[in-house]
């Protein structure tokens, strides 16, 4: 299956939330079809650890020009995908569309995927001690239908697909919205943002001075969690050295001692 | 005729060295293969063994199996090792200035200096004045300690980590794991000095007795022979 991508485009979206909606509808319809609770369960439950899509409605500008802007938090699939790089027991992989997956079964609710993530995007859930975040909506995608929030949204402001083609529209849009209003639009997570995250799988069509606005990272970093990768590189390198270094110390030593031993006793024969 | 001895390590030492060794075993088997999956063969050990006495061989749960319960033993070996470390660290403070980890002279000369006299001790196999501790063991023991710190505070700050933010957190997460890699290394090379033949005398002191032989420190260990007969 070709890389799948999905975009969000902020001048688009008219804030009628039912991508959180559908989301939150698919989640619960899944454990329905899966078995793991009735109808009236999924529905009564809170279960807040389902809540992948959750929309930021924030006031920004001055009066008269002030307006509102809806950042969303999600997962971004990213491709270099730091969750999956830190999970001890493998539970997070990567599908063959590009949507980073948690199987809750292999999931022993460490919270490292959380700990590695420069997007804070894995919530744990308390109830049953596992981690989750947006799955991509991969089983409905890899049997021919879009992702759910994608599925509701009435005004095409979340539209996927291929990534060649999601990127090709998503670019015509910010070059449409550029020429109209005179400000620059930009493709957040088109282009790689660094090595730790690489591209997104969630693509965002933002005016560029209102990335803070609908909380797009430019730098998404775990400063430290990247030093654990590169010290344990270089913790392998140490070992060989010290393993090497040291044997090389004792040949060494044992021959320089006996050949001390025997210019001793050449000295008392002498 | 018995030789007279010099005390090298008090029975608290050797106690609190001896059940550091099986503790640091423990903690670095079962953190090792949540640290890397180079080591999942340690867990996929006992998760097979975890399964098939559950009768649950799913292939996707065994290596689940394997980490849970290796982070079980790791925080039982930690809640453990800080009980022991206890008393080693009070016993430690009070004596603190008087310990062998201080330089016996300051200045990057010294340093220089000190590692000229393990040159000569490990390479020439010549005489070197060494005092209790030489330059290489007393830098291995502050990286050490330091070490055991950020290992303790952020292993501690992982394990409790519900009423702390996400950002320290992580940054513990990746603390615990540079130091750790920074005290295996160190460690490493501790073990291959400590076990070497030219260092018996203070194995056997460590390991058995607490003591040296007076001639062997006088022969050894001149700096350290002189500052006892000042005493």
């Amino acid at each position: 299956m070709k890389q799948q991508i999905k975009c969000y485009d902020t001048q688009a979206c008219i804030r009628c939330f039912a991508c959180m909606i559908n989301c939150s509808v698919e989640n619960r319809v899944r454990l329905q079809r899966e078995g793991v609770m009735n109808v009236e369960q999924s529905v009564q439950a809170t279960m807040p650890h389902f809540n992948y899509l959750t929309p930021i409605r924030k006031e920004i500008g001055v009066y008269p020009n002030a307006r509102q802007v809806t950042a969303f938090h999600h997962c971004n699939h990213c491709e270099n995908a730091p969750c999956q790089g830190i999970c001890p027991t493998g539970a997070i992989t990567t599908r063959s569309g590009g949507e980073v997956v948690i199987n809750a079964k292999a999931c022993i609710g460490c919270q490292s995927c959380g700990d590695a993530c420069p997007f804070d995007v894995p919530v744990y859930s308390k109830e049953n001690g596992k981690a989750y975040k947006c799955t991509g909506c991969y089983d409905r995608v890899e049997n021919g239908l879009k992702q759910s929030c994608v599925e509701a949204c009435p005004t095409l402001a979340m539209f996927s697909g291929n990534a060649e083609n999601v990127i090709e529209e998503a670019k015509k849009r910010a070059a449409l919205y550029t020429e109209k209003t005179g400000k620059k639009y930009i493709v957040y997570g088109a282009d790689k943002l660094n090595d730790y995250v690489g591209h997104l799988k969630w693509i965002t069509i933002v005016e560029e001075t209102e990335l803070e606005a609908y909380k797009l990272d430019t730098k998404p970093e775990r400063t430290l969690m990247q030093w654990r990768d590169t010290a344990k590189v270089a913790g392998a390198v140490m070992t060989v050295a010290v393993a090497l270094g040291t044997t090389a110390h004792f040949i060494y030593w044992l021959d320089k001692r006996k050949k001390k031993i025997a210019e001793k006793g050449n000295s008392h024969e002498n | 005729m018995k030789t007279k001895t010099v005390l090298a390590y008090s029975s608290l030492d050797m106690w609190f060295h001896k059940h550091m060794i099986h503790f640091v075993a423990f903690l670095t088997l079962s953190g090792l293969p949540i640290l890397s999956e180079k080591f999942h063969f340690i867990a996929y050990g006992i998760g097979h063994s975890i399964n098939f006495l559950a009768g649950d061989m799913n292939s996707e749960g065994i290596l689940a199996s394997g980490i849970s319960f290796l982070r079980v033993i790791h925080w039982l070996s930690a809640f453990t090792f800080t009980a022991i470390m206890i008393p080693f660290v009070i016993s430690m403070t009070q004596k603190v200035l008087t310990l062998s980890i201080w330089p016996d002279k300051w200045g990057a000369s010294a340093v220089f200096e000190g590692i000229g006299e393990m040159k000569k001790n490990y390479i020439d196999l010549e005489h070197a004045e060494f005092g209790k501790m030489n330059t290489g063991q007393k830098a291995s023991a502050w990286l050490l300690t330091v070490c055991m710190v950020v290992i303790v505070i952020s292993g501690y700050i992982l394990i409790f980590r519900s009423a702390i933010t996400h950002d320290i957190i992580s940054i513990a997460r990746g603390a615990h794991a540079i130091s750790f890699i920074v005290l295996a290394v160190t460690l490493l090379i501790h073990i291959y000095f400590a076990t070497h033949p030219a260092n018996q005398a203070a194995y056997k002191a460590m390991f058995k007795t607490g003591e040296m032989d007076e001639e062997y420190v006088k022969e050894h260990h001149s700096l350290w022979y002189r500052k006892l007969q000042k005493l």
